[in-house]
């Protein structure tokens, strides 16, 4: 039920946003768009101009939602999110060396390449860290040190920067956007987010399991280390993947799940596909709000989820703290 | 031949011998209580006992060494009731006991998995025999600490399990709490079940199990027949204490009294 409610909400707000821009479309329009039934001028608005964007929005927000949700059900703690693990930033140090070293400009590949690279090095480091018989602990640890280092080593990219116009392309790419991507960017991190997202939902009825400490979900039959594994690597894939082409975008795997999670019964298995329908719902909602004030320049998408979703979560945190303990 | 076997069962953590070579046998329809001071070791086996822990030697259930058993085999076959009992999320008392059914998932594609009829069945009668199907639609947080040990108990019983291990049970509950999982543990046994229940009231492991084995250091100071396992010298072996004994209604009572001194 609810579920169909987000994907409702989801595809209704996917009219809209394909709609909403310089020359505003119906929705009849749209679809005829989409359809390729309407007039050749609405066709390459659609399809090429905003369809990309919102594709974007939606594999972004599928990979927080979901990454989010499986990282508060692996770790068991409802502060876990993409960006504890430092994959995120990771990606983003990737994406800042090639803008840093002036590699971005050889080719459109380069810059995404590298961030998902270096997502992929984290996720190694974080394998290579649990495997050898720890617990999540030690997998928390080793993330918060893993995003120190990346996010210190952004920094100095940032701090010695040769130009300031480098510096500045940098920091536009930190705060995170999906405007101004074609269907070349979809489809690079399109097979890598379907992975990920895939692994992430094979896991949900282990993460069932897990609601009763590790002891007695190991005795249901759950192996931990392999869920550990699946999980990582899931978040890795698809978060890395986005990131790379959109930058880092906050908030959304952290507030979405606690958002949602009262209305799945608190089960982190169905809040899985839930919580990445509700991200996507998140993001294609910040990025046409971001677009509604004529102001010629559009806030960063990484600025206004999280505008939209702290405040949300405060009031959730304020009027209830059951679901965060 | 006997349901559950262990054969010369050590366990070791950190070059530290918790279990020295121990061996000991369970039939069908028998409840064990494992006794013995704190730090004797007996968490420690029976977490080994649910493959929780690596081990030396063997541990077979019907014949079977169970490391050899798949996972989700070995699921349905050995219900495990850890001493921890928090539950993270505030999930209803309903799934809570529906995660008993784990090792009977289908795959991820059945996404939530409508559960089968023997499913449920199990789940009802597992909350009924723990009387806590009026809870069913309770969140888990709002569970008073006997109501949720029945609970917790309810989703062991779920398993429907031959093998049922647990550790600790009764501890946080009051004595009327504690009389009923014991006799809930006692009727399961009569059902057919083997089960291994880590006691620390010596009454109750007189009252209600057939046979008992007293660790103190890792190894077994007496084990078998209730009466010859629960001497006044064994318990002031294994626990340093003395007690008083008595008979009630053709059943002894056992309550420690002093520290007993050097």
């Amino acid at each position: 039920m609810l579920n169909l409610f987000l994907l409702l909400t989801l595809s209704l707000l996917s009219l809209l946003s394909l709609g909403f821009g310089e020359a505003p479309l119906s929705a009849g329009e749209v679809i005829a768009g989409l359809l390729g039934t309407g007039p050749e001028t609405h066709q390459v608005i659609v399809y090429e101009i905003r369809l990309p964007r919102v594709a974007l929005a939606w594999l972004v927000g599928l990979s927080l939602g979901a990454s989010g949700a499986a990282l508060q059900g692996l770790l068991r703690n409802p502060l876990a999110e993409p960006g504890l693990l430092g994959i995120s930033a990771s990606a983003s140090l990737g994406a800042v060396l090639t803008l840093y070293f002036g590699l971005a400009l050889v080719s459109p590949w380069v810059l995404p390449a590298a961030a998902m690279f270096f997502a992929l090095l984290a996720t190694l480091v974080l394998q290579a860290m649990t495997r050898a018989g720890s617990n999540n602990l030690t997998l928390i640890l080793a993330g918060v040190a893993l995003s120190s280092l990346a996010g210190a080593l952004t920094s100095l990219a940032l701090n010695l920067a040769p130009n300031p116009s480098d510096a500045q392309d940098i920091v536009l790419w930190l705060l995170g956007s999906i405007s101004d991507r074609s269907f070349d960017d979809v489809r690079l991190c399109l097979p890598f987010v379907l992975l990920g997202l895939a692994l992430l939902l094979w896991c949900a009825p282990s993460l069932d399991a897990l609601a009763l400490g590790e002891a007695e979900a190991s005795s249901l039959g759950v192996d931990l280390g392999r869920l550990r594994t699946l999980v990582i690597l899931g978040s890795a894939l698809s978060v890395g993947a986005t990131v790379a082409i959109t930058g880092a975008i906050g908030f959304v795997g952290l507030v979405v799940p606690h958002l949602l999670r009262r209305f799945v019964g608190f089960r982190p298995g169905s809040l899985l596909p839930a919580s990445a329908l509700g991200g996507a719902v998140l993001v294609l909602a910040a990025d046409i709000a971001l677009r509604l004030p004529e102001t010629g320049r559009e806030p960063m998408l990484g600025v206004v989820t999280a505008l939209i979703g702290a405040p949300f979560f405060l009031a959730l945190v304020l009027r209830s703290r059951r679901d965060l303990l | 031949m006997s349901r559950l076997a262990l054969v010369d069962v050590a366990v070791q953590q950190g070059g530290r011998a918790l279990v020295h070579e121990l061996s000991f046998q369970v039939g069908a329809g028998e409840l064990i209580g494992l006794i013995g001071p704190n730090g004797a070791g007996k968490s420690t086996l029976i977490k080994a006992i649910a493959q929780l822990l690596p081990y030396r030697g063997a541990i077979r259930l019907h014949g079977e060494s169970l490391d050899r058993i798949p996972a989700r085999e070995r699921a349905r076959r050995l219900a495990y009731l850890s001493q921890d009992d928090r539950v993270q999320w505030p999930i209803s008392v309903a799934d809570l006991v529906a995660l008993g059914r784990h090792p009977y998932r289908g795959g991820w594609w059945r996404g939530a998995g409508r559960p089968s009829d023997a499913d449920r069945q199990a789940i009802e009668s597992a909350m009924r025999a723990t009387d806590v199907w009026s809870l069913r639609a309770r969140a888990s947080d709002t569970l008073s600490g006997g109501e949720r040990a029945r609970v917790r108990l309810a989703r062991a019983l779920a398993v429907e399990a031959p093998l049922l291990l647990a550790d600790e049970p009764v501890a946080a509950l009051d004595p009327r709490h504690q009389l009923e999982v014991m006799e809930l543990l006692r009727a399961q046994a009569h059902q057919g079940a083997s089960v291994i229940v880590v006691l620390h009231d010596l009454t109750l492991a007189s009252r209600f199990c057939d046979r008992l084995l007293l660790l103190h250091q890792g190894r077994a100071v007496a084990s078998g027949a209730v009466e010859a396992v629960l001497s006044a010298e064994h318990l002031r072996l294994a626990y340093g204490i003395g007690v008083v004994m008595g008979r009630h209604q053709g059943q002894n009572y056992i309550v420690p009294w002093s520290c007993a001194r050097e």
